[in-house]
């Protein structure tokens, strides 16, 4: 079992959007918008670290993500 | 319920301490240990937001503990986007 967490910077106006899609990913064990450096967080646990790079990667993938940064459990 | 992750930088060699620690404190929901710009991931539930400040302080007066960085949940107008 590992863990991670995704740091996300989201195009304006799409947190919502991009919230709701997270959510709906398997392995995602919370999601939530915040204030400050990053506009949302996610926590996420899996089998395997190859899972969190297929989440990480699909996050990536859903439209008005920009920058994101994963820690990843040691 | 407010919600809030803590990323921590610990003293070298140190962050096994620090999760054991915070691994003690109840309102800690998760704690992993992790490589690169933090060396601790934790994840945090209260009532309220001051509450949060509180147990935030706390986690900045552990031994070990060189800096935080917090990032609170805000609500969304969505009802909530937690899972």
């Amino acid at each position: 079992m590992t863990y991670g967490c995704v740091l996300i910077n989201v195009d304006n106006g799409k947190v919502t959007q991009v919230l709701e899609k997270i959510k709906r990913i398997e392995g995602v064990i919370d999601a939530f918008e915040c204030f400050g450096r990053f506009d949302i967080v996610v926590l996420i646990q899996t089998n395997e670290v190859s899972e969190l790079a297929m989440i990480t990667a699909e996050i990536n993938s859903i439209e008005g993500v920009g920058k994101t940064e994963t820690l990843v459990a040691s | 319920m407010v919600k809030a992750v803590v990323l921590i930088r610990c003293r070298a060699g140190t962050y096994k301490d620090v999760v054991r620690r915070l691994r003690e404190m109840k309102n800690v929901k998760l704690v992993f240990s992790s490589l690169g710009a933090y060396d601790v991931v934790s994840e945090i539930e209260a009532d309220s937001f001051s509450e949060i400040g509180r147990i935030v302080r706390k986690i900045r007066s552990l031994d070990n503990v060189n800096a935080t960085e917090t990032l609170v949940e805000v609500e969304t107008g969505t009802g909530g986007v937690s899972k």
